[in-house]
């Protein structure tokens, strides 16, 4: 059993004193070890194994919490010589927090107590992060948003580039920079790199409802998977910085397209992050799809999407987020008939990716998709929409996994946009 | 002075006195943790009324979870064990005995619903507000469900245990241990009045349920009498929250 030297211990308690809250403490207090939680976790159900369930990854915390934060626990630590933690048992954080967790929020629902599971996982990926543990493929996304302003490696040229050949589609012009503008549309953080799709039918669509929006070319992500990542102090720094570009640009609202977790980090933890009032509102696109479907903006034909389809909830829109009917709205006005997976809305399964693609745990995730997949075969649609490009590109690279052909994955402008008559 | 009066007049007293000091202890620490709780969203229309009463809601769906995922567990968790055992609590008149020395403004509220100790009672005179319930709706039928869904409950988790899904520990065994002998003494104790072993009984009851009430604020019991009830009001807090 490898010891970790003391710098690592304070480290690590650094960490936990950062993350605890009420929430978290709450579990240390009330689990009562039922189980049901496990019935939610899809990483459980295709692999029920005892450490996989989400309530003991939360009892591993737990034991180390004790052994710093109570008198009985300090005082056992003391006498028995036992380390904080070892490097093992952190290397096992590692495999369950990335591997065996995408952080859907899904168990807390199954917990007749209300305990929050998924934050234990989180206080997992503070610790290792605090601990430079975090897998490689995951910091480096982190690295590239400081270096490049983009998890994904686009950089401001690409981003310039991409404005000129989306521009080269359209007729009228795309505003960039424009000051005081209603809206600033930020892309997806995938978009850009693997569904630029997306992303062109939203300006399509707001450019044909005459909407007074602007890009701006200082900003072409607005990820907040540092939030997941546990990297805080990154976060609050990075959403300082895109504070300040939207500030400055006096635009009155930001629309967050089809990237689910910068929706609910904008929306629910940015101004926690940087401890002030944003002063801009945050919108998803299927907010504003809905409203001008409600307000009959722009005339739709169903039969433009002869299908049969069925909606994806992103866990961050839907459970974390709070969107669950708008993007309803605007797929049954924009299809020929959509229909709904057994668990949908707030219930809905998570793809396995949680807005976080984790390269050294692909094969566990492969494994986890087969519950998903099961739902979505369980409807017969012929196309699955989400509005979230994490979601869009997992499924992409799970269908060629599971070798499915015959569905295909759209995003929820992309149907909206082929729609318009 | 012997067992049955120590008991009642020295150890119940001071379990109770531990138990509201506990209770206050985990209250005051709940509030002391620096930090908002983490963030749960509501719809951005969703009507305020409808935003406080979503957790209870929430809870609907969580049930509903439960016994489609896990029907077994959770119909004994929930309708035999937790059920059963706060009718026993409340409604037992020899339990509102108790609870109306202590909160005598809960007399009005809970004497009407008092249940009768046996079914034999209840099918000779149905004198209660429960009618022919009573039938289902006696001391003896609801601890004897207690003790079986109790029992049930345990082997569960000792089946899962080796079945290497889901692995309790030494304390989630104790608690319902605790809870069987709290519950089968109270059961003899009832059975024997009038015989010697009556008082033992008593004692061992009343001893077992004061190691209960002083164990609660310091254990996972705190669940049903704290943390359920806090964590509701935690998410009503999400609820109502604007967000950005």
């Amino acid at each position: 059993m490898a010891k970790m030297g003391l710098e690592y211990e304070e480290k690590i308690k650094r960490a936990f004193i950062k993350a605890i809250d009420r929430s978290r403490l709450s579990y240390f207090k009330y689990c009562m070890r039922a189980g049901s939680c496990a019935y939610a976790c899809h990483f459980w159900l295709v692999d029920p194994r005892h450490e996989l369930v989400p309530g003991i990854k939360g009892k591993r915390v737990e034991d180390v919490f004790k052994k710093e934060f109570t008198i009985l626990g300090k005082l056992k630590k003391r006498i028995t010589g036992e380390p904080l933690i070892t490097i093992e048992e952190l290397k096992k954080w590692v495999e369950l927090a990335y591997g065996y967790c995408s952080l859907c929020d899904r168990c807390m629902l199954a917990c007749p107590y209300s305990v929050e599971f998924p934050p234990l996982t989180l206080y997992m990926r503070v610790v290792l992060h605090e601990a430079g543990l975090t897998p490689e493929s995951v910091k480096k996304q982190v690295e590239n948003e400081f270096t490049i302003d983009h998890p994904y490696g686009i950089t401001k040229e690409d981003w310039l580039k991409i404005i000129d050949e989306i521009q080269s589609k359209f007729d009228e012009e795309i505003p960039v920079d424009k000051k005081g503008a209603k809206y600033l549309l930020i892309p997806g953080k995938r978009s850009l790199k693997d569904n630029i799709e997306s992303f062109i039918s939203t300006i399509e669509i707001l450019l044909k409802a005459n909407e007074d929006f602007t890009l701006s070319s200082d900003l072409w992500s607005g990820c907040m998977s540092t939030y997941d990542i546990g990297a805080w102090d990154e976060m609050a720094q990075l959403t300082r910085k895109r504070t300040q570009i939207i500030r400055n640009l006096e635009a009155k609202t930001i629309i967050m397209t089809n990237d689910a977790c910068g929706y609910y980090g904008w929306r629910w933890l940015a101004d926690k992050a940087i401890k002030e009032r944003l002063g801009f509102g945050v919108i998803e696109i299927s907010e504003l799809l809905a409203d001008y479907v409600k307000r009959k903006v722009i005339k739709l034909d169903k039969s433009k999407n002869d299908f049969v389809a069925t909606y994806h909830d992103p866990c961050h829109l839907a459970r974390k987020g709070g969107i669950v009917d708008e993007p309803r709205v605007a797929i049954t006005a924009s299809v020929k008939e959509h229909r709904e997976m057994p668990h949908h809305g707030i219930y809905s399964i998570c793809c396995t990716a949680g807005c976080l693609q984790v390269d050294e745990y692909q094969d566990t995730r492969v494994k986890a998709f087969k519950v998903k997949l099961d739902e979505i075969l369980a409807t017969k649609a012929n196309v699955v929409i989400t509005n979230c490009d994490e979601c869009f590109y997992t499924f992409k690279r799970m269908f060629d996994e599971y070798n499915v052909k015959d569905i295909e994955i759209k995003s929820i402008t992309e149907v909206f946009a082929d729609a318009i008559s | 002075m012997d067992l049955l009066d120590i008991s009642i007049n020295i150890i119940f007293p001071a379990a109770l006195i531990i138990f509201v000091m506990g209770f206050f202890y985990q209250v005051i620490q709940y509030f002391v943790i620096p930090g908002p709780p983490r963030p749960h969203a509501p719809g951005r229309d969703v009507p305020l009324t409808k935003k406080v009463l979503m957790p209870f809601i929430k809870w609907i769906g969580t049930f509903k979870f439960i016994m489609k995922v896990n029907p077994l567990h959770g119909f004994m968790a929930i309708f035999i064990m937790h059920i059963p055992i706060l009718i026993i609590i409340f409604l037992f008149p020899p339990h509102q005995a108790v609870i109306f020395n202590y909160f005598p403004f809960l007399e009005p509220i809970l004497t009407p619903f008092a249940i009768p100790q046996s079914i034999t009672e209840a099918f000779i005179a149905q004198k209660t507000i429960w009618g022919p319930l009573e039938i289902i709706v006696n001391a003896d039928l609801l601890t004897l469900l207690i003790i079986f869904s109790s029992t049930a409950v345990f082997a569960l988790r000792i089946v899962k245990h080796y079945s290497g899904e889901f692995k309790s520990t030494i304390g989630d065994y104790f608690a319902l241990i605790v809870v069987i002998a709290l519950v089968t003494f109270g059961y003899l104790a009832v059975h024997t009045h009038g015989t010697p072993l009556y008082q033992t009984y008593l004692a061992l009851h009343i001893l077992t349920a004061s190691f209960l009430i002083a164990y609660i604020p310091f254990s996972k019991f705190l669940h049903f009498v704290w943390s359920y009830w806090i964590n509701l009001l935690v998410l009503v807090y999400h609820r109502v929250r604007r967000g950005a």
